[in-house]
């Protein structure tokens, strides 16, 4: 099977500061996947490549089969969307008028929002259960809101994969939960999701696979209950942890320096 | 969004220009304004010859040419400061902070300075606008990030230049023969403005202002940022260099017709005015932002010929009005910016 995004040797940096190093991976059809490294291991720089933001100083990135940089932005945009971190923006839009800015890659130069395009947004506001959101105003909407509505956007634009910078970063615990279980359902509906995330749990949790950045290079690669555990985590994060189960098979990971006292 | 919501606005525009017609010192009724404008258009005269050439007289040659070119510059310069706050995913910019104002200002006061002929200002408004816009972008390009805020600071950096350099123009100027004509003109004069530079102007306006008002959803995803408005598929880059350069021409054109650099608040406040009126979506708020800008500077237009015994420069009533107008507007700001 081809994979639906595939980074060949990608290396990048700013000035003399090696950010990626020699980074190749495959994404497949329906896979969640987390990115997991410390800050400034080259996770968001990464993404913006995989987005055709930035063009790598060397390797390549392949849209199912096809060279990402030669796509037409518009053609790439029906297929690959962004969803940045819940921002505020400079001006109130209604969470209807940002959805439908994920018909842009759909339409002429100067569109007219047909039934067409309507059907789209009102799919997208259903699936993630904003549609009485619609009128409000972006900037007034929790955070949690917002990064609905991004995604919202995202299935606007028809993409089957979308990638996400920090997603749950900005919530609160409630929010982060429920967008989790989102993300679970939209990748049981055939989504890719590609996600980095500052949380080893947030990878546990719900993703096919786990990959570990560490000094812009790749350290380990899948499934999230084999990978990730007290070791790997301090290889990652220089924390000791231990891994502390339910019973139930559900593990979460508790820093030994801060026991409940 | 539904057009029906511009028609109320487009209506307002007629009325106002209609009542402002009528109005003036010697006084016409609303009536005979409005038949009279109607039988112009069909090509009837009327049943009164003395009647129909004093008609023709304060009308079609008087108060047309002001009327249509306050309706002109209102509307460009509201649909300017509109399209550029989402380029620029900045509700403070104007078209006074990106240089294209400060530029053809000074452009025509060079022209005063070095040149008789009304003609030669006009190119030079138009060159000079350009030029500033053109040194905001160079100097953007010089820092290593080529982010939209450094566009802004080139911008204000490119104002403060040709503002110093209109300064010293001044500075230079004969203060009896061609310093009051520079003064008078920096703060917006239309009892100047000739018909036939009117209706040439108009054709440009009219087009460019409609063009930029088609960028509207581009627009939107353009103020939510570069990378965002990439990963939607906009050509960030092209669609940036369209509006700066649209804007600019517009703006070049209006400050020929005698805009003046005090008239550009106009391009800050309406811009406001309008999404709090109709929202921020720009496919309906950049027409809205011409309509309302039109109506405005009519309206300020009347203000400073009517008021009193001799005539007060629009760009003056534009801000003494304008800032208690900006203060309502603020008050009743439902929904922020920040």
């Amino acid at each position: 099977m081809t994979p639906v995004l595939e980074a060949r040797s990608i290396c990048h940096g700013y000035g003399s500061r090696t950010v990626l190093d020699d980074v190749s991976l495959c994404f497949h059809q329906g896979e969640l996947v987390s990115l997991l490294g410390p800050n400034g291991c080259g996770k968001t720089t990464f993404l913006k490549i995989l987005l055709g933001l930035l063009s790598p100083q060397s390797g390549v990135v392949l849209f199912q089969g096809d060279l990402v940089c030669r796509l037409p932005r518009k053609q790439y945009a029906r297929h690959v969307a962004y969803v940045p971190q819940g921002h505020r923006t400079a001006f109130p839009y209604t969470v209807e008028d940002v959805v439908a800015m994920g018909r842009l890659p759909h339409a002429a130069l100067w569109m007219g929002r047909s039934a067409r395009h309507e059907a789209w947004i009102e799919d997208a506001l259903a699936k993630l259960e904003i549609a009485h959101l619609r009128k409000r105003a972006y900037t007034e909407i929790s955070g949690g809101e917002r990064q609905l509505t991004l995604i919202a956007r995202a299935l606007a634009q028809g993409a089957d994969t979308i990638i996400m910078d920090e997603p749950t970063s900005a919530l609160d615990y409630g929010h982060q939960v429920r967008l989790l279980d989102q993300l679970a359902r939209l990748a049981g509906d055939g989504l890719t999701c590609i996600k980095s995330t500052h949380t080893p749990e947030h990878a546990l949790w719900g993703s096919d696979r786990v990959v570990m950045l560490s000094d812009g290079r790749v350290v380990a690669d899948g499934r999230p209950r084999e990978e990730i555990s007290p070791e790997s985590l301090h290889r990652l994060y220089r924390v000791r942890v231990r891994a502390a189960h339910d019973g139930q098979g559900a593990v979460a990971y508790v820093p030994e320096s801060c026991r409940s006292r | 969004m539904k057009p029906g919501r511009l028609i109320p606005l487009g209506l307002l525009v007629g009325a106002v220009s209609l009542v402002s017609l009528a109005l003036g010192k010697y006084n016409l009724g609303l009536t005979e304004t409005a038949s009279f404008l109607v039988r112009a258009c069909l090509g009837i005269s009327g049943s009164d010859p003395t009647r129909q050439a004093l008609l023709d007289n304060v009308l079609l040659q008087i108060r047309l040419p002001r009327v249509l070119a306050a309706m002109l510059i209102g509307a460009s310069l509201s649909t300017v400061g509109t399209a550029l706050q989402a380029v620029f995913t900045n509700p403070l910019v104007s078209p006074k902070t990106t240089g294209m104002l400060a530029g053809a200002s000074f452009g025509t006061v060079l022209g005063v300075l070095i040149a008789e002929q009304w003609v030669v200002c006009q190119l030079l408004a138009l060159v000079f606008g350009f030029v500033a816009v053109g040194l905001a972008v160079a100097i953007s390009r010089m820092s290593r990030n080529e982010s939209i805020l450094m566009l802004v600071l080139g911008g204000i950096a490119s104002d403060a230049l040709f503002m110093a350099l209109s300064m010293t123009a001044q500075y230079l100027a004969d203060p009896y023969t061609k310093l009051p004509v520079i003064v008078h003109w920096l703060m917006g004069n239309l009892a100047m403005v000739q018909r036939t530079t009117v209706l040439i102007a108009a054709i440009p306006i009219v087009l460019g202002t409609a063009f930029l008002c088609l960028f509207g959803h581009q627009l939107n995803a353009l103020s939510m940022g570069d990378d965002e408005a990439r990963a939607l598929g906009v050509p960030v880059r092209f669609v940036r260099l369209c509006v700066l350069l649209l804007s600019t021409l517009l703006v070049g054109l209006t400050v020929l017709l005698g805009g003046g650099s005090m008239v550009g608040w106009v391009g800050l406040i309406v811009p406001h005015a309008a999404r709090m009126l109709i929202g921020p979506n720009n496919v309906a708020l950049l027409p809205a932002s011409a309509f309302i800008g039109a109506s405005y500077l009519i309206v300020m237009d009347d203000i400073s010929r009517l008021t009193f015994s001799f005539e007060l420069p629009i760009g003056v009533i534009t801000s003494l009005v304008g800032i208690p107008f900006f203060i309502f507007v603020l008050k009743n700001a439902r929904k922020g910016w920040a």
